[in-house]
């Protein structure tokens, strides 16, 4: 479960370790909470090109992942929580802060919300700008910490990459090989944007290993097993 | 008679001329010590000398020979449970403090090591090898065993079915107490509908029954209570005194923002709010955060509800950075024995406290904030201790099942608990040539596989969000079904001698009290002889208390 999108998190958003993500300001570019940056995406990595829908304001940031759960993570005055939704369950399972921390899975928000790691970004050289999405464009290019090549294509607006491609290949313009790739961004309403909690019963994830005769968590748990 | 006077002869002549080697380090020590050291201080730096080690040991055996057991009665019970604190974390938390003190570690002691009686508690199920906190809270509470995931009903009632659980119930301990006229309180850094706490004054066929939004329609139709409603409604004595703990999304509708995390709302479906019906109540008061609790007068509260969380209350070592702040169990434990003392009564109480988050932090596969939990556990006894009278007070301190968390290796002494082997000064390897630590676990969370081991060289493993090793992939580490220790003091500790069924523990405390001990007696004998039955048959369910109950208005 949380383990295999932690691996998915560290193929596509570049070398970045968890940080501690109470030190880090949420991004400030929607307007205070009441609108949403919903931004399609397709997605590379070691599973394959999936879809990742992220949607995001100053405190809360969402993916939708098919065939996972919806997962929000939330700027709490305790730190960093997450919810992983399983609408089709009614069920919610919540990492309080202190789990994300007792677990070593405390996201680096900066990343979480950007896609990319914002240490390999700031080591980038800025070689054009452009227009894209109706937002302004910057292309960044060079090299990670392990010498590949990297191409960013970053919207500063809206603080996401519209492309981001590592190897050799990323010179050219074949986007097929892109590891993230923007389809769509839009700003919505954000309480129409994120998925709703409605009837979601929750579940501390604290608890899941006291709950092991219940069934939707004995099925997690297998889950969680398949995916080491 | 020859041999007799040589051998007293030799030993005269031994002390008369051995006298002052003795105080010098043998050999041995002496070589052990002149090795490459990777933290402690050297033996003599520590006190310890063969004389030393002698004198200790036999005052020690001394001590337990002279022992005496008291043959009052008590005033009052404290029950400590710590949640999932089998004998590994015991010890390791024990090193861990002594550390933390500055000291090698190993030596130390908790302040419940301390006690005079010990036994070891079996801890299965009725339905279980290795139970969850649900049985064995029951076990503690009622003095019988049960199934698995089922809270103070017997083993006729079948998990998650409400029907079968009618007629079922068990009366508890502190249920009798309070219908004795004695004050109750319970404390816990988890929830205070979580298992452990919830076994004390609910009885439901399924654990998870939390609120009424965990009831399933089965067992609104079959008229089942969830746990919070049961607190507030507790029909016994004038209700618990004091519930401490976590667990507020329980307590309010889902129509009310919480006070803390403001863009959280509480969790009922039946638009009640618990917890302002508890303090509605004369001379009650509820609190959510530490400045309230802080501000509460014992003597002038008489029912004192605190939930310092919408779930679970923060890990010990978390506690510094919770926005709402939290009081420790320290600081929870000594205003509830505050509030139970200031009755005029002198009937007595009874308080169970738990340390929850140890055995969270365990299925974590988190050793670091399991022991500092452990620690703080033994932080609670030491203030109960302090608080209260070994005269009239049986003070239990014991865990409710095991984790499979171990400690192993060949550490030199004084290494960090939390740290990698080291063995003479060096880091030990494994097979592979890499270093491993001394804390481990059999399964859960912290598996590394299935690629070969991690290089753990340049890893701070005593960082407190380090996961220990695993052999076995699992999401949540699991319990263990190895036995715990029971650590007892005070009128009726001496009753724990060897290894006992879990539910033992249950006898002992209602046995041990002057109020409880004449009423079960009374009811199913052993008061001496010549001894006075009623006709039920035990256990004692909790209808019969409820009809006596009525019976005696």
């Amino acid at each position: 479960m949380a383990r295999g999108w932690l691996l998915f998190l560290a193929l596509i958003a570049g070398q970045g370790g968890a940080g501690d993500a109470r030190s880090d300001e949420p991004s400030s570019n929607t307007s205070a909470g009441k609108t949403a940056w919903v931004a399609d995406y397709r997605i590379r990595d070691a599973h394959g090109e999936r879809g990742l829908v992220m949607v995001r304001d100053d405190t809360r940031i969402e993916y939708r992942v098919a065939n996972e759960p919806v997962r929000v993570w939330r700027q709490t005055a305790d730190g960093v929580e997450l919810r992983e939704l399983y609408p089709a369950e009614r069920r919610m399972v919540v990492y309080a802060p202190g789990d994300l921390r007792t677990l070593d899975k405390v996201p680096d928000w900066t990343q979480l919300s950007g896609l990319v790691d914002p240490a390999l970004r700031a080591q980038l050289k800025a070689t054009g700008d452009a227009t894209a999405f109706a937002q302004p464009l910057t292309r960044y290019r060079g090299i990670d910490s392990q010498g590949t090549p990297v191409a960013l294509d970053w919207l500063a607006g809206a603080e996401l990459p519209a492309r981001y491609c590592l190897g050799k290949h990323c010179s050219g313009q074949r986007r097929s090989d892109d590891a993230i790739r923007l389809q769509g961004l839009t700003q919505a309403p954000a309480e129409g944007a994120f998925t709703p909690l409605d009837g979601l019963l929750e579940i501390d994830h604290a608890d899941l290993g006291d709950m092991e005769l219940d069934t939707f968590v004995h099925g997690l748990s297998h889950a969680e097993h398949l995916a080491h | 008679m020859r041999h007799l006077s040589t051998v007293l002869g030799c030993a005269a002549l031994t002390m008369l001329i051995a006298g002052p080697g003795l105080t010098a380090e043998p050999e041995h020590i002496r070589g052990k010590a002149s090795n490459k050291r990777a933290a402690a201080a050297p033996a003599a730096a520590r006190g310890e000398s063969a004389q030393q080690w002698y004198s200790d040991g036999a005052r020690a055996a001394r001590a337990g020979a002279e022992l005496r057991p008291s043959h009052e009665k008590a005033k009052n019970v404290i029950l400590f449970v710590g949640d999932g604190m089998g004998l590994s974390t015991v010890a390791a938390a024990r090193i861990l403090e002594g550390q933390l003190n500055g000291r090698s570690g190993e030596e130390n002691a908790l302040s419940f090591e301390r006690f005079p009686y010990l036994s070891l508690s079996k801890t299965y199920s009725v339905d279980g090898q290795t139970p969850d906190s649900a049985p064995t809270m029951t076990a503690m509470m009622t003095g019988i065993k049960t199934n698995q995931g089922v809270l103070s009903v017997t083993q006729d009632a079948r998990y998650n079915n409400c029907a079968s659980a009618k007629g079922k119930s068990v009366a508890t301990l502190l249920e009798v107490a309070e219908a004795l006229g004695m004050s109750t309180g319970i404390v816990s850094t988890a929830r205070i509908t979580h298992a452990t706490p919830a076994a004390t004054y609910a009885h439901t066929p399924n654990r998870d029954w939390e609120s009424d939004a965990e009831l399933s329609a089965e067992a609104k139709t079959s008229g089942c209570k969830d746990i919070a409603r049961q607190l507030v409604e507790f029909p016994y004595g004038d209700g618990l005194e004091v519930a401490l703990g976590g667990g507020r999304s329980y307590f309010l509708p889902s129509t009310l923002n919480d006070p803390e995390d403001t863009s959280s709302k509480g969790r009922r479906l039946d638009g009640r709010n618990l917890a302002s019906e508890w303090s509605s109540r004369p001379a009650s008061a509820y609190v959510w955060n530490k400045a309230q609790f802080d501000a509460i007068n014992p003597a002038t509260t008489r029912h004192l509800l605190g939930l310092f969380e919408r779930s679970h209350m923060e890990y010990e070592a978390d506690r510094p950075l919770d926005a709402g702040k939290e009081p420790s169990l320290a600081d929870m434990t000594a205003k509830s024995i505050d509030i139970l003392q200031a009755r005029n009564d002198n009937k007595g109480y009874f308080l169970m406290v738990e340390g929850g988050r140890v055995d969270h932090a365990h299925h974590a596969g988190n050793a670091s904030r399991a022991l500092v939990d452990a620690i703080a556990l033994s932080d609670a006894v030491r203030t109960a201790m302090r608080k209260s009278s070994a005269e009239d007070t049986l003070i239990i301190v014991t865990a409710d099942h095991s984790h499979t968390f171990t400690i192993a290796g060949y550490p030199d002494r004084g290494n960090n608990i939390l740290g990698k082997v080291v063995t003479d000064g060096a880091l030990a390897l494994d097979a592979d040539g890499k270093p491993y630590t001394t804390l481990g676990y059999i399964n859960g969370p912290g598996y590394r596989g299935p690629a070969a081991r991690p290089d753990l060289t340049n890893v701070d493993t005593a960082n407190v969000n380090f996961l220990q090793e695993a052999a076995v992939p699992m999401a949540s580490e699991t319990h263990a079904a190895e036995d715990v220790g029971i650590y007892a003091t005070g009128p009726g500790a001496h009753a724990f001698q060897g290894v006992v069924e879990q539910n033992v523990i249950f006898h002992v405390m209602a046995q041990s009290q002057k109020d409880t001990s004449f009423f079960f007696c009374s009811l199913f004998g052993g008061c001496g002889k010549g001894d006075k039955k009623s006709s039920l048959a035990p256990p004692l369910l909790e209808a019969d208390l409820r009809a006596g109950m009525a019976k005696q208005r």
